[in-house]
């Protein structure tokens, strides 16, 4: 399994209840409380999971950099540079990692599992 | 096993950071006249921490701690040349609990609450709605409003905001319009400028009051402000009419959709009001008695307390800016209790030249400086000389480098600000150069001067 080998791993989220792949994301804001997704079976209309945002980037990066900025604190010129510079081709690239790692070696397990067993550490 | 911390970036990091040190070794093992042994070994530790502050191998923060392990073990060891004893040590370790570091974070603190409850935009735009649409006008609103927030929040946190306010304005001129570059170079350089204001606008202001806290030497938050504010009020007005010159608008109106503010919820409105009362306190600390440091962990208090703010908030609360103002300031101790700074100082030949032609020399070199390292570093390695320097005041001259530290905007480099704006890809590097250059000239001779009038 490639999360034995590398550390990483991914999956497509699915309804535990009709085992569709096709979801809709609500999303919940509250003043002063951190973004939550609450993932709806498209299919069923089934509860598929919650979601806490810590961050959020959309295809339009650089605006997504601004609000990621705007609760960072940055000391370098340099290194805001870089981050100013990677951040669309770097959100870009993992897009495409993970398609490639489901299309290839897809988990099965359930994202319990994942989240507990293995990336636990990563929370 | 993997070794995957040795990736070829780490190898990069380890080959800079072992080229420092040895740099250090050797500056250290030379034979230099007047200065004693604990005086060499400082300067090969401040050639290891410039090294490594000018090549940013890591981040800034983790050159603090290298500074700290080496003062420690080379100088402040038992039987090490500062002849020092037991926890005698401890005196490189405190300056990162230092007033002047706590107090910056009641200003993180208090910037985190007003971030994350929205009321930094609500500030801007409630500002900007006022302002009219003349595009000169519109420009020296968005310039003041970022100004003044940047005082109180970092001056990266707030060119973020307001360049995600502009944007939308900056993109309904035509493409050819030179005012666009003008909208887009202003943020930065009036969030440079509005750090200028506070204790808590940038870190250099701190590390300029820590080092002269060391001195005995303090400035009051107050104190700071009545020379600060003046010159941000200066040089936000001198570089609002060089962008304007530059940049001249085509256009007579701007195209802005004014959005109806909902009203403040009760949460927001008790933020805003602990902000209010911290600022009174700092600004009447000499009447009521009661220190900055100590008034600034009232929001700390506040927030955490009463649950406005959570351990995620706490965790992002930019300590790393804090363990920067710690090592420099750590590195101060050492330069002046080795003897070091005084060496130096009498190395350059201030003799019977004039106190503003040698504020014109710090602030010139600080600005260079700054251009191509951060700010925090620059003032790091200077203000520990320029203090020691007997023809000027020491307030003066950290005051004047920490001010001067903050005014370089000449390359997307120089400071975060910049590097954000220049992200946005409305301007080059060319078109900041052609900016940033003239205003940061003009921003030297304007802040020497004040500084030695006002002082």
């Amino acid at each position: 399994m490639r999360y034995r080998e590398k550390k990483e791993t991914a999956r497509i989220e699915h309804c535990e209840k009709c085992g569709s792949t096709a979801t809709k994301n609500n999303i919940y804001f509250l003043k002063g409380e951190y973004v939550k997704v609450y993932v709806e079976c498209a299919d069923c209309g089934a509860f598929v999971a919650r979601y806490t945002l810590r961050g959020y980037t959309s295809n339009r990066t650089y605006e997504s950099l601004l609000r990621n900025l705007r609760s960072s604190r940055f000391n370098s010129g340099k290194r805001t540079m870089k981050a100013v510079e990677l951040f669309g081709k770097d959100v870009e690239e993992q897009f495409q990692h993970v398609r490639d790692i489901i299309r290839e070696d897809e988990d099965q397990r359930r994202m319990e599992e994942i989240i507990e067993e293995d990336f636990r550490e990563e929370l | 096993m993997e070794l995957i911390i040795l990736t070829r970036e780490n190898i990069k990091t380890l080959i800079i950071l072992a080229a420092a040190l040895a740099a250090g070794f050797v500056v250290s093992s030379l034979n230099l006249p007047g200065l004693s042994e604990a005086g060499r070994i400082t300067l090969g530790i401040f050639t290891t921490a410039a090294i490594l502050w000018v090549m940013e191998p890591f981040p800034l923060y983790v050159t603090s701690f290298i500074i700290v392990i080496l003062e420690v073990v080379l100088l402040a060891r038992e039987g090490g040349p500062l002849q020092m004893t037991g926890k005698e040590y401890t005196v490189f370790l405190s300056p990162f609990f230092d007033s002047v570091v706590v107090l910056f974070l009641g200003g993180f603190v208090m910037a985190k609450a007003v971030n994350r409850y929205g009321l930094d935009e609500r500030i801007s735009r409630s500002i900007l709605a006022r302002v009219g649409t003349r595009p000169s006008i519109f420009l020296l609103g968005m310039m003041v409003t970022t100004a003044f927030l940047s005082m109180w929040i970092s001056n990266t946190a707030t060119t973020a905001l307001m360049v995600t306010v502009a944007i939308p304005i900056v993109k309904s001129f035509p493409g050819e319009e030179p005012f666009r570059k003008a909208l887009i170079l202003g943020i930065p350089f009036s969030a440079n400028i509005g750090g200028i204001g506070t204790p808590i606008g940038t870190p250099p202001n701190a590390i300029a009051m820590g080092i002269l806290n060391q001195m005995e030497l303090e400035i009051s938050f107050i104190d700071w402000m009545l020379r600060g504010i003046p010159v941000v009020i200066i040089l936000t007005a001198v570089c609002w009419f060089m962008l304007c010159r530059i940049f001249p608008a085509g256009v007579d109106r701007i195209r802005m959709e004014s959005e109806e503010q909902e009203p403040m919820d009760r949460k927001s409105k008790f933020i805003l009001s602990v902000f209010l009362v911290v600022v009174a306190l700092w600004l009447t600390s000499s009447y009521h008695g009661i220190p900055s440091s100590i008034v600034a962990l009232i929001p700390f208090v506040v927030f955490f307390g009463l649950k406005l703010l959570d351990g995620d908030d706490l965790n992002a609360l930019g300590w790393g800016i804090l363990f920067i103002i710690g090592g420099g300031m750590s590195l101060g101790i050492a330069m002046r209790e080795s003897g070091l700074s005084m060496w130096i100082v009498d190395l350059i030949p201030f003799a019977g030249m004039d106190i503003l032609m040698i504020l014109f020399i710090f602030a010139v070199a600080a600005a260079l400086m700054t251009t191509f390292i951060s700010n925090s570093a620059t003032a790091n390695l200077l203000i520990p000389i320029v203090v020691g320097v007997p023809a000027v005041a020491p307030e003066t001259s950290a005051v004047v480098v920490a001010l001067a530290a903050s005014a370089a905007m000449i390359l997307p480099i120089s400071t975060p600000p910049n590097a954000i704006a220049y992200g946005s890809g409305l301007v080059n590097v060319r078109t900041m150069i052609r900016g940033g250059s003239i205003i940061t000239a003009i921003s030297i001779i304007i802040i020497v001067i004040f500084i030695y009038l006002l002082f």
